[in-house]
């Protein structure tokens, strides 16, 4: 992609191929509004910057009306990219936006915006720092609230600061170097010492936070999912339906019914979640059943939150129990049936392992049957659904707990940012190992150098215009 | 009228190098020094070499020149500085003996029979048509107090601190170079023509104390380092020419600072009577007390000016406080109790050129033929001045020879990089040579300069014993490079054996030599040198030293050079400061400086002092 290119360019900023009442149409970087007077029923040099006018759109040439908009004029460098903008908003008919936007190509020197060029010019204009723009980039692509608020601080500068605090204690820790090598006689060997270490030590412990939140896991903060496992009619879909307060998945009492992954999304503390329920993970030679426990298998390692479901008085119990240890919570079901407590006795040496108790062994299950009759055996035409009684409540807790705790630590999502504070931390290890063995100033120096220009590369100093390449690549048209 | 092909007007320690050097091309030199100042005189303290500048003093030493020489004369105390912190930043000092040292600056310098030694004080300097075109020789005429009139092809400018001069003591306010030192007319007026400069800078130097008024006993001894090297190539390393004497360490007491605290305002630097900007990293003791009004313990450093003079020179209190203050507060320090002041403390006003203007020839750019180097460059400090001394002399000679300049690089000298520093980055403040300021510092260190340099000798094309002692050199040290790799140790038990004898470590495979000194546990140097004298190897020591050391930094240096395109690329970016002064992004204090010295690439940016990180972050958003 060319970013080298100038002039005015035009884009739909609200997407161009779906049905809205109103789409924004921007026109960015052209000398004088009046140049468009054509264009409108408006006399185009009475109006105000950032003042929001209702006029007639009209084809330039033949003067018919194209459709009904209202304006707003940013005059630069008061504007999103500190050029002219010409905001259009007009109704939001995908005919009508490509009318509007031919138009303009058509007959005025306006071509169309490549994706994130309106950005671009912004980061080049300097209105946004590349933290900023990869802010922006998560705003407006992320699946996730976790993920849009990460954006909001890219975009409100909270880690560009971060960083620029880096490159300060970065600097500090050199001059102090620098202050021993050429000014020794001024300033004696203990306050160099003194000076030397505690930069070190200032610049290691903001490293570490960062590092920290650079390295935490964060991917199923993106889309968290919680996923249900468990052998067959273990109860999975009975918990999925009281998860999700109505009757969604198919239940029966015949094994296997539950075949494919049924996903809904259920919402905690405003936060959306996906709720899959699994097919069973026990072993079996049907073929398309066998392709459904890998896929599950996969699913519990990918997901933000698993779910075991098994049933102490199934015969297999013990080797499904096994299993527990691998998910966040394990619910033990059928509390209802007569032989539950006997089960639970049975097993007690099972659960006192501290081996399995790893698993979160919780006490929330069991979950009790819809029916008087269990096992669960809800019937349609009978009575509704009773919600399960104190289980789900505490489920819910424990995910929301445990997104929190994730979101408390704010990790940094942005890769290039994860990969660069990565690597800026192995050097500084790196640095650290080297000053325990070594005396010589000028190679500690040489190294604190390589270190700096890691660090520059984070607040942009040394960006390669690949990095911003990569970056723009990842932009839709018209932001 | 007499004629000459170059006059280098000053003999200062830029004026007798540039004579020195000069005289090597059989052309006709004159030296034209004021009638009551030495030739080559340490008006400040009296040492050569330190941190950085002992490495300049080699390089002037290996290209032919004369300081390491008057160095080895007159020096009565060697040490070595930071020799904790590694052979890269390690530097050479020597304490002088000022009165010899200036004494066989004017010998060896009447011996040139190609120098003649003009004692005056030239008072105009006019430039005669291009009368001679023909060879891009350019006549200038000069007219001395002493009605004597001169005719010459350049003109080497070493004018020192002595232009339009100021000194101070208090409200005392007199027109002179130095204390009792008469000032010479200005920039402007020497030059007959307004240059549109003004630019002038500030230095100071503390007082000179009687040394039998001292009490020695309450000060701590530095003694000579008998292992320190001798500067000049043709000395034998480790023998000195003179008796060494020591060196003394005391410091400043709580009382020293509250009078000089209470005193503030009587002193110049701080009451506006001095409008020159000083040197940040060498401020006088008032600058010390305001800056750090917690610190009351200072160190002195109190150095003998001579063998036969009774004076000492106490580094580290420069003054221009009134008198009576600069007694009282001298005699509040340790030692200092009933010490007399044979000389006062005082500070210097003086003209600077605008290196900005000058080649990297140290040629003006507007006036042909005319060439500056030393203090008045606005540089601080013998070694700097010698070091442009020599560059301004190699290349005033090879422009009347009609031969190609003679440029340092910067990744292969200290003077070139404060020649590049100085011509490419305006400043506002004297500029002293760091090691900092040397983004090769691995390199570009004391052991190795006849290595660095040995191309750029060559190239003077001037064949004296000089050159044949470095072509020598070279070719030991290649010979004994190359022997690093032949040498093995293979893992047999009495080789082991020896090993753990020798301290060496283990032994788990064959190693060759060069493996074995670059072992962390080992000093390089030691090791080498033990290895040859069992071998049977004679080398030269200097040779030993070099070899042992560059083996050690090799993979450091190597690793730098993937970095140094990336960062070259990216500091030779332009950027436009008319722009950066209007942002209203970057801190006042920043926009200030960058209108000052408008730099305009963005390495120039970087290397600028007090720039912030936040400010250089936010520049390099448009370079990306």
């Amino acid at each position: 992609m060319d970013h080298s290119q100038s002039g005015p360019i035009i884009a739909c900023a609200t997407g161009e191929n779906n049905s809205s009442a109103i789409s924004i149409i921007r026109i960015s970087g052209f000398d004088i509004l009046t140049q468009f007077q054509n264009y409108f029923a408006t006399n185009l040099s009475f109006l105000k910057p950032r003042h929001v006018y209702h006029t007639k759109l009209l084809h330039p040439l033949e003067g018919k009306l194209i459709d009904d908009v209202v304006l707003t004029y940013y005059q630069g460098p008061k504007s999103y990219n500190a050029e002219n903008i010409l905001e259009i908003s007009c109704h939001g008919n995908p005919f009508i936006i490509k009318n509007i936007l031919q138009l303009f190509i058509v007959n005025s020197n306006v071509r169309k915006a490549e994706p994130g060029e309106f950005t671009l010019r912004a980061l080049e204009n300097k209105k946004l720092t590349l933290s900023q723009v990869e802010g922006l980039d998560l705003i407006l692509n992320s699946q996730s609230n976790f993920c849009i608020n990460e954006g909001l601080k890219s975009l409100c500068g909270e880690l560009h600061d971060a960083y620029l605090q880096l490159e300060k204690l970065i600097v500090r820790l050199c001059s102090s170097i620098e202050l021993g090598i050429d000014f020794i006689d001024d300033v004696g060997e203990e306050s160099f010492e003194s000076e030397k270490d505690r930069s070190i030590r200032d610049l290691q412990d903001f490293l570490e936070r960062l590092h920290e939140r650079a390295s935490c896991e964060y991917s199923t903060l993106l889309s968290p999912e919680i996923v249900l496992f468990g052998p067959v009619n273990a109860g999975k879909s009975s918990l999925f339906n009281s998860l999700l307060n109505n009757q969604r998945s198919i239940v029966s009492n015949q094994a296997g019914t539950t075949r494919d992954f049924i996903t809904e999304y259920i919402n905690l503390e405003g936060h959306h979640f996906k709720l899959v329920d699994t097919a069973g993970l026990r072993d079996t030679k049907e073929v398309i059943e066998s392709e459904g426990i890998e896929r599950t298998k996969s699913l519990r390692d990918l997901c933000f939150y698993s779910v075991l479901v098994i049933d102490p008085t199934d015969p297999n119990f013990k080797k499904d129990f096994q299993q527990a240890k691998d998910f966040d919570l394990c619910i033990l079901s059928h509390s209802d049936r007569f032989d539950f407590s006997e089960s639970l006795l049975k097993y007690s040496a099972l659960f006192s392992n501290k081996k399995f108790l790893k698993a979160n062994l919780t006490d929330i299950g069991p979950i009790e049957p819809f029916s008087g009759i269990g096992p669960i055996e809800p019937f349609s035409g009978m009575a509704p659904i009773e919600p399960l009684p104190f289980g789900v409540g505490r489920l819910k807790a424990d995910v929301w707990s445990k997104y929190s705790k994730l979101q408390e630590k704010s990790p940094i999502i942005l890769p290039r940012h994860r990969e660069q504070i990565n690597s800026i931390y192995l050097r500084f290890k790196r640095f650290q190992s080297l000053i325990e063995c070594e005396t010589d100033m000028a190679i500690i120096s040489n190294e604190l150098n390589l270190l700096s220009i890691e660090i520059q590369t984070l607040t942009g100093v040394f960006t390669q215009s690949q990095v911003l390449n990569n970056v723009f690549e990842n932009f839709c048209i018209g932001k | 009228m007499i004629s000459f092909d170059i006059i280098i007007i000053g003999g200062g320690h830029a004026g007798c190098e540039a004579a020195w050097i000069t005289s090597e091309f059989n052309l006709k030199v004159g030296l034209i020094t004021l009638p009551d100042v030495g030739l080559a005189s340490a008006p400040c303290n009296p040492a050569v070499g330190g941190v950085g500048k002992g490495q300049v003093v080699r390089e002037i030493d290996a290209l032919g020149g004369l300081i390491g020489k008057l160095t080895d004369l007159a020096g009565i105390q060697y040490r070595i500085l930071n020799e904790s912190k590694g052979y890269a930043v390690q530097s050479t000092r020597a304490q002088i003996d000022k009165d010899l040292y200036s004494k066989n600056a004017e010998i060896l310098l009447s011996q040139k029979k190609n120098i003649e030694i003009l004692k005056d004080e030239v008072f105009k300097i006019t430039k005669i048509s291009n009368s001679d075109t023909s060879n891009h020789n350019n006549i200038y005429t000069l007219e001395c107090k002493s009605g004597l009139k001169i005719n010459t092809k350049k003109i080497i400018v070493t004018a020192g601190t002595f232009l339009n001069a100021k000194t101070h003591i208090g409200k005392t306010q007199k027109n002179e170079g130095r204390v009792d030192k008469v000032a010479t007319c200005s920039l402007n007026e020497l030059l007959n023509h307004n240059t549109g400069n003004f630019l002038r800078f500030k230095t100071g130097t503390p007082p000179r104390l009687k040394m039998k008024t001292l009490n020695y006993g309450k000060f701590i001894e530095q003694k000579s380092d008998t292992r320190a090297l001798n500067f000049h190539w043709n000395n034998d390393p480790y023998k000195r020419n003179l008796a060494q004497v020591s060196c003394h360490l005391t410091h400043t007491s709580e009382k020293t600072m509250q009078i000089i605290r209470e005193n503030q305002l009587l002193s110049p630097v701080f009451n506006g009577q001095i409008k020159g900007v000083g040197p940040r990293y060498c401020p006088s003791i008032e600058d010390k007390g305001d800056r750090y009004p917690d610190r009351n313990i200072h160190h002195i450093f109190v150095e003998p000016e001579g063998l036969s003079l009774d004076t000492i020179y106490p580094n580290g209190i420069s003054t221009c406080l009134p008198k009576d203050i600069q007694k009282s507060f001298i005699q509040s320090i340790e030692g200092f109790e009933k010490a007399e002041i044979e000389i006062f403390g005082y500070a210097v006003e003086y003209d600077v050129v605008d290196t900005f203007k000058l080649h990297l020839t140290l040629e003006h750019k507007n006036m042909p033929g005319m060439y500056f180097a030393g203090q008045l460059n606005g540089t601080s400090g013998y070694e700097e001045a010698a070091g442009q001394g020599l560059i301004a002399g190699i290349n005033s000679a090879l422009s009347c020879l009609r031969r190609p300049p003679f440029v340092l690089s910067r990744e292969s000298s200290y003077i070139g990089v404060m020649i590049q520093d100085l011509v490419t980055i305006e400043r506002d403040e004297p500029y002293r040579l760091f090691t900092a300021r040397n983004e090769n510092r691995l390199y570009v260190r004391e052991d190795n300069t006849i290595n660095r340099l040995f191309h750029s000798r060559q190239s003077l094309n001037l064949f004296s014993e000089i050159d044949i002692y470095q072509k020598k050199y070279i070719e030991e040290f290649t010979v004994l490079e190359q022997a690093l790799t032949f040498k093995k140790y293979y893992t047999n038990q009495s080789t082991r054996n020896y090993f753990k004898e020798k301290g060496y470590g283990d032994l788990n495979s064959i190693i060759t030599l060069a493996d074995l000194i670059r072992r962390s546990s080992l000093n390089p140097v030691e090791t080498l040198t033990k290895e040859l004298t069992r071998l049977g190897l004679s080398f030269m020591p200097e040779v030993i030293l070099s070899v042992a050391i560059s083996e050690k930094y090799k993979g450091y240096i190597k690793r730098n050079e993937i970095d140094k395109d990336r960062i070259d690329r990216f500091n030779n970016k332009k950027i436009k400061w008319e722009n950066l002064v209007i942002s209203e992004n970057i801190s006042n204090e920043c926009r200030q400086r960058i209108k000052k010295i408008q730099p305009h690439t963005f390495g120039q940016l970087k290397r600028m002092d007090g720039i912030r990180p936040a400010t250089l972050a936010y520049v390099a958003r448009d370079l990306i």
